[in-house]
């Protein structure tokens, strides 16, 4: 039933259309049409007159459709749609075709082509129009409640017009306070009211309001579903202290020790982990700021959580600390000596001036509770019948002793040496490592009821013995064989393996006045050349490479230059003499896969007299008894699979044998993997694959940083380092510890120390508390995001990396009563009450090249203010404003910069400041006076930035979740920058305050009660109306294949089970049409833009002529 | 008044309703200049496109089509933009395989505040278009016998 009756309207626009377009002749044309009724045109179609005319033509030409060619259809489809339906024909039965913005505007300079391109455009317009079908609106039920996005003054107004006028209203925002940028202020322009007096009223007003629900430190996570049923999804972060516990006292802020920059103040201050952003906070509830791993506790191999024991110790609680590594390790007096602290490689406070001496910290908090008689309480688990062997006690058999007797297994520990420790008590020696230390710390495991069996050399015999007796095996046996080199002469030197266990164990040598040579650069040959030290011996170090490639701890070197070790490099060993050694000159070729340049022969040799030659050039598990019972290995390394389970089911193995040669906490930590994965394997769970890398990208906050060398240990005199075993290095002073503690920059945010939950009366703090979800449903949305600053840093040019350089905002703080300077502004660098202060306007404002093109629209405003408030706190002060123009345009505004000039005498110099350099601690200011024509510099104690403010970085991902535009800054758009700001294109969502564009108060608290008006209109209607240009099935030839349900991103088709066509829900399809392009069959289409009607204006489009 | 226009080549543009739509119309708003050799047709969401549309539009006389969407991630319709990018790729890919140019298909995210963008690819794409001559898709003529469909 196409229409016969067509009425074509073509619009002049004044000469906006028909100054390019002849619109006459392109009525002519049209009316030749057989099934045009009457084409006509007028000069403005949108008027009163010209929607009569189109009323009245369709009552005397009895038309059945109707185009109108004008403008675009975002403009007045609708009004033309509400002319046709005045005269009775159904408004679906109307079409516009857009001929000014996309035919005469962009082709003014070709009226020829733009006529004829119009003319097309009209065709096709009504080959779609004539298979239109009478549509009436699809009718939605409304939920009679609002969500504001944004608790910043606009959020605040809209919400509360909303809930006075008996709308439930959700109210959302990020930070843990309702306020936004105002409560920030100082005071307003130009009444200057302060903040703080004229908004904490609707802050507590919103805050108890009955109707409104309060979601603060949440933010919106998932929006789905559409006008007047929008399904919110929103997340609420966790704050660690229960909110209905909470009761505002702040003992948890007084006992944080953890510091970081105030978000409040801008950085211009420092708050605690635990803090209200300030004293008028609406909700008054403290919350927890916990970023997530900090990097020491990422790179940890075992996780202990360094953060933690950090910030006990700054606060000066040592038995907390201890209890902190306690929690996750039991060796911290171990872990504490001879840990390789890859957690200091990761500190963020190496990137200023030297890492955190954590392993020292750790040490020292040890130590403290040795000295207090106080040792690691294991706990054993409730007994359970399944054994275990470990094979093995160093490092990796250790840990993972002590993870399975905590959980109830019973635990045997085979070892062939007489002592407890491995490696640790062999092969490192007593000064870095007492054996006194971990037999103290070895002994909670044995009181817990580990079994030691020493001087037990498992064999293959053994081990079948021992798999017989036990439910599962761990071998740790670590690498206790020497790796060969294969030198001529070779078995006259000795292995620093043989050599440091010789003399741990008490066989000593006497090396009075002998030279050693030690090859190697390994943690074993310092180890080996400081014994040999202390035995009497003149040593040196031969080592291939250089001294920045040596693999040995830095430290341990710098104590073995220290101590008179001396060094050879670039050399590598030939053959080994009765009376020294033979080496080849190197020299430093490509990187190798180790990441270090490798060692070239250079042909060149060297003779070195020696009367003892120890090589430390690696150590290899000796397992070749493992082999024998059918264990694989791998270059003497034990093989395992993911799990560490070898290739005997319920033999597991960890640590040195399975890695090689490594370091204790690297063996610790497989071992507590082998554990974990022997408990998965005793109770018939699936085992873990092992996981040990971790990354933090978190860094810490340098500004909170203030300036502390890393502290240094306690160390024996030199003179008796030399001379005896005794443990040279005395760890930290109390002092020390707690000053070491205090350079931590707290990364993570709240380091889990627990310090608050102790000094919590009312018990609210759950440093495990996750982060809560919840849904609403509502019925229209407000969008109130709000603005940002450029940050200074952004301007070096103007000093911004400066500390007294400082953006506007941040100033607003120094000059709040309530701030860091309580009102007096003080320079960040000293503390001084700056007497000359500039401040510099439009800073990438107006600036494409540095910033953004458009005005920022409040900064004169508030610079004007703030040099009045300056000249208020300071009397005898004085200020300078570089501006391009001043823009006062508001009421009382030019009155109030006159007031400026006249009253407080700051001083205006129309010129943009194009540098600003520092001169001892001056600040210098240069510009060009575009008044006089004449460059000037002016000398000050502080500069002010008022640099462009940009949405909320958060608006494009919210943006996103609504399917709302945005434009190329991150501004949301609206429907019509002119005619309704407050809307956006999707039904039901609106805009308040800045987030549209940047805005004072007075026009973002009308355009929240404007919002607000435009919400309440929709939700005061018993039902909605919603676009009936839907999708529609032809049952007759749906095959029921369900391609279009694949489609469907709504969930709106269904395929009926006993007819099998698909069917759509009416209420939840939004009209894209992405079913009808996935239909094999064409059943499925969107009504009015079926797919033979698009068809035929494709064609009318692409014909040529 | 059609002695010149053999020389302009045919673009037909399916431009979605909530992003390049827009930026047409902010294209005109501003005054931007493009060729009229653009011949836009709004449709609600780019993945309502069949790929019929758009060899329609071959076959019948057009030089290239032109489809623009929201950008990845913005769809008005959630995913829409996806299943349009994936039926181009098929529609070049088939275009190909019979010896086509593929480059006469073409699809483009430019968003509502784009208006600059909107301007410079038609612009762009006329010119490019131009240098490729006259489609020869327009001489087939039926695509597997549907051209009696009406």
């Amino acid at each position: 039933m196409a229409m016969k009756r067509i009425g074509v309207f073509i619009c002049h626009c004044g000469r906006n259309i028909a100054g390019t377009i002849d619109v006459k002749w392109l009525a002519k044309e049209i009316s030749k049409r057989k099934d045009v009724a009457y084409a006509t045109t007028y000069v403005f179609m949108c008027s009163q007159p010209g929607q009569q005319l189109i009323e009245n033509s369709i009552k005397k030409y009895n038309l059945d459709g109707v185009v109108v060619a004008n403008c675009s259809p975002t403009l007045h489809e609708r009004t033309m749609r509400n002319a046709a339906a005045r005269a009775g024909l159904n408004p679906y039965r109307v079409e516009i075709a857009n001929i000014r913005e996309w035919v005469s505007w962009p082709h003014e300079n070709d009226p020829e082509r733009a006529t004829r391109k119009a003319l097309r455009m009209i065709n096709a317009t009504i080959e779609k129009l004539k298979s239109n079908a009478s549509l009436t609106p699809v009718k939605v039920p409304v939920t009679k409640r609002a969500l504001v996005i944004g608790g910043g003054v606009a959020g605040i107004q809209a919400a509360l017009d909303l809930a006075d006028a008996g709308i439930e209203t959700v109210l959302v925002e990020k930070n843990p306070s309702l306020g936004g940028n105002m409560i920030r202020l100082s005071e307003t322009f130009p009444t200057l009211d302060c903040p703080q007096c004229i908004l904490t009223p609707k802050m507590n007003d919103a805050g108890s309001h009955p109707n409104i629900k309060l979601y603060t430190y949440s933010e919106v996570k998932d929006v789905s579903g559409y006008l007047g049923n929008f399904n919110v999804k929103i997340r609420r972060k966790s704050t660690y202290i229960d909110w209905n516990k909470c009761t505002g006292c702040g003992e948890c802020a007084k006992v944080c020790p953890t510091y970081l920059p105030s978000e409040f103040d801008l950085k211009m201050a420092v708050r605690k982990a635990a803090h209200i952003p300030f004293e008028q906070a609406v909700p008054f509830k403290y919350t927890i700021t916990h970023f997530g791993t900090p990097p020491c506790n990422a790179a940890c191999p075992l996780h202990l959580n360094a953060q933690g024991y950090v910030a006990a110790t700054k606060a000066g609680d040592f038995n907390r600390a201890i209890e902190i590594v306690w929690k996750d390790l039991p060796f911290a007096g171990i872990a504490g000596r001879i840990c390789t602290h890859p957690c200091e490689n990761a500190c963020s406070r190496g990137d200023l001036d030297s890492a955190v001496s954590i392993r020292e910290i750790k040490r020292f908090v040890a130590d403290y509770a040795k000295k207090q008689g106080k040792s690691y309480k294991l706990v054993p688990g409730k007994k359970k019948s399944k054994r275990v062997a470990i094979i093995g006690a160093g490092a990796a058999g250790l840990m993972a002793a002590h993870d399975l007797i905590k959980e109830g297994y019973y635990v045997v520990v085979y070892d062939k040496l007489p002592v407890i420790g491995g490696m640790l008590a062999v092969g490192i020696p007593p000064y870095r490592l007492p054996q006194e230390i971990i037999d103290y710390e070895v002994q909670p495991l044995i009181d817990a009821g580990v079994k030691f069996v020493l001087n037990y050399e498992v064999d293959e015999k053994k081990f079948r013995e021992i798999a017989e007796k036990y439910d599962a095996v761990l071998l740790a046996i670590g690498t206790h064989k020497e790796r060969k080199l294969n030198l001529k002469g070779e078995d006259k030197a000795i292995h620093a393996l043989e050599f440091l266990k010789n003399v741990n164990l008490g066989k000593t040598l006497d090396l009075r006045g002998k030279k050693v040579i030690v090859v190697g650069g390994g943690n074993s040959a310092v180890d080996a050349a400081r014994t040999a030290l202390r035995l009497g011996a003149d040593v040196t170090i031969a080592y291939r490479r250089v001294r920045e490639m040596m693999p040995a701890i830095e430290e341990e070197i710098k104590d073995a230059e220290e101590e008179g070790v001396k060094f050879a490099f670039l050399v590598s060993p030939v053959e080994i003499t009765e009376n020294g050694i033979k080496m080849e000159r190197m020299r430093l070729g490509k990187k190798d896969s180790s990441g270090r340049r490798a060692p070239i022969p250079t042909g060149e040799y060297v003779k070195y007299d020696a009367d003892l030659v120890i090589l430390a050039v690696g150590e290899v598990p000796d397992s070749t008894w493992a082999e024998r019972v059918g264990i694989e290995t791998e270059r003497g390394r034990i093989k395992v699979d993911d799990y560490l389970q070898t290739s005997i089911k319920g033999v597991f193995a960890a640590g040195d044998a399975v890695t090689g040669a490594w370091d204790w906490v690297h063996a610790a930590a497989y071992g507590r993997w082998a554990a974990r994965n022997i408990i998965h394997y005793l109770n018939n769970e699936k085992l873990e694959p092992v996981k040990i890398e971790m990354k933090s990208k978190l860094r810490g906050f340098k500004e909170i940083a203030y300036s502390a060398p890393r502290q240094s240990t306690v160390k024996l005199p030199l003179s008796e380092r030399t001379q005896s075993f005794a443990e040279f290095n005395l760890g930290l002073t109390p002092e020390s510890a707690v000053e070491e503690a205090k350079r931590c920059l707290g990364c993570g945010g709240c380091a889990k120390c627990g310090l608050c939950v102790d000094a919590c009366e009312v018990k609210a703090i759950d440093l495990d508390m996750k982060d809560s979800f919840y849904e609403e449903t509502v019925g229209a949305i407000i969008v109130a995001t709000g603005y940002e600053v450029l940050p200074a840093e952004q301007f070096p040019e103007l000093g911004g990396h400066y500390p007294d350089v400082i953006t506007a905002q941040q100033f607003e703080r120094l000059l709040a009563p309530s701030g860091p300077t309580a009102g007096i502004p003080k320079r960040p660098s000293d503390g001084k009450v700056p007497k000359k202060i500039a401040f510099l306007h439009c800073v990438g404002s107006r600036d494409p090249a540095r910033g953004v093109p458009y005005c920022s629209r409040i900064c004169c405003m508030y610079t004007i203010k703030q040099a009045m408030l300056y000249k208020h706190a300071v009397h005898d002060g004085q200020a300078y404003s570089f501006y391009i123009d001043i823009r006062s345009n508001g009421k009382g505004y030019e009155e109030f910069y006159h007031r400026a000039k006249e009253e407080y005498g700051v001083v205006f110099i129309r010129g943009k400041a194009s540098k600003v350099y520092r001169v001892g601690d001056k600040y210098v200011v240069q510009a060009v006076d575009t008044l006089t024509g004449r460059p000037v510099e002016v000398e000050v104690d502080m500069v002010v930035l008022a640099t462009a403010a940009v949405p909320s970085k958060t608006v494009k991902e919210l943006a996103k979740k609504l399917r709302i535009p945005v434009d190329e800054w991150g501004w949301v758009k609206e429907t019509h920058l002119k005619l309704r700001p407050l809307e956006t294109p999707v039904a039901g969502i609106f805009i308040a305050g800045a987030g549209q564009f940047i805005k004072d108060i007075t026009d973002s608290v009308s355009q929240a009660s404007g919002a607000a008006a435009k919400a309440l209109a929709l939700l005061s209607r018993p039902q909605l109306e919603k676009e009936p240009l839907i999708a529609q099935v032809d049952t007759e030839i749906c095959a029921g294949c369900g391609r279009c349900k694949e489609a469907c991103a709504y969930g709106a088709i269904t395929i009926d089970p006993i007819r099998q066509v698909a069917v759509v829900n009416q209420a939840l399809c939004e009209g894209c049409g992405a079913c009808s392009a996935n239909c094999p069959t064409t059943a499925i289409n969107i009504v009015n833009f079926r797919k033979e009607q698009v068809l035929r204006s494709v064609e009318i489009l692409s014909e040529v002529l | 008044m059609n002695k010149e226009e053999k020389q302009e080549p045919v673009i037909v543009g399916f431009f979605c309703n909530w992003c390049t739509s827009a930026a047409a119309d902010l294209a005109g708003t501003s005054r931007l200049h493009y060729p009229s050799s653009i011949r836009p047709i709004r449709v609600m969401c780019s993945s309502t496109v069949d790929p019929v549309y758009l060899l329609r539009a071959l076959q019948e006389g057009a030089d290239a089509t032109i489809l623009g969407g929201c950008h990845p991630g913005d769809c008005h319709y959630i995913s829409g933009n996806f299943k349009a990018r994936r039926r181009v790729a098929i529609v070049k890919t088939v275009l190909k395989s019979l010896g086509f140019d593929d480059t006469r298909v073409r699809l483009e995210w430019i968003s509502a505040s784009e208006g600059q963008k909107f301007a410079q690819v038609m612009n762009e794409y006329t010119d490019y278009i131009k240098r490729r001559g006259q489609s020869e898709f327009k001489y087939i003529d039926s695509l597997g016998g549907d051209s009696n469909e009406q």
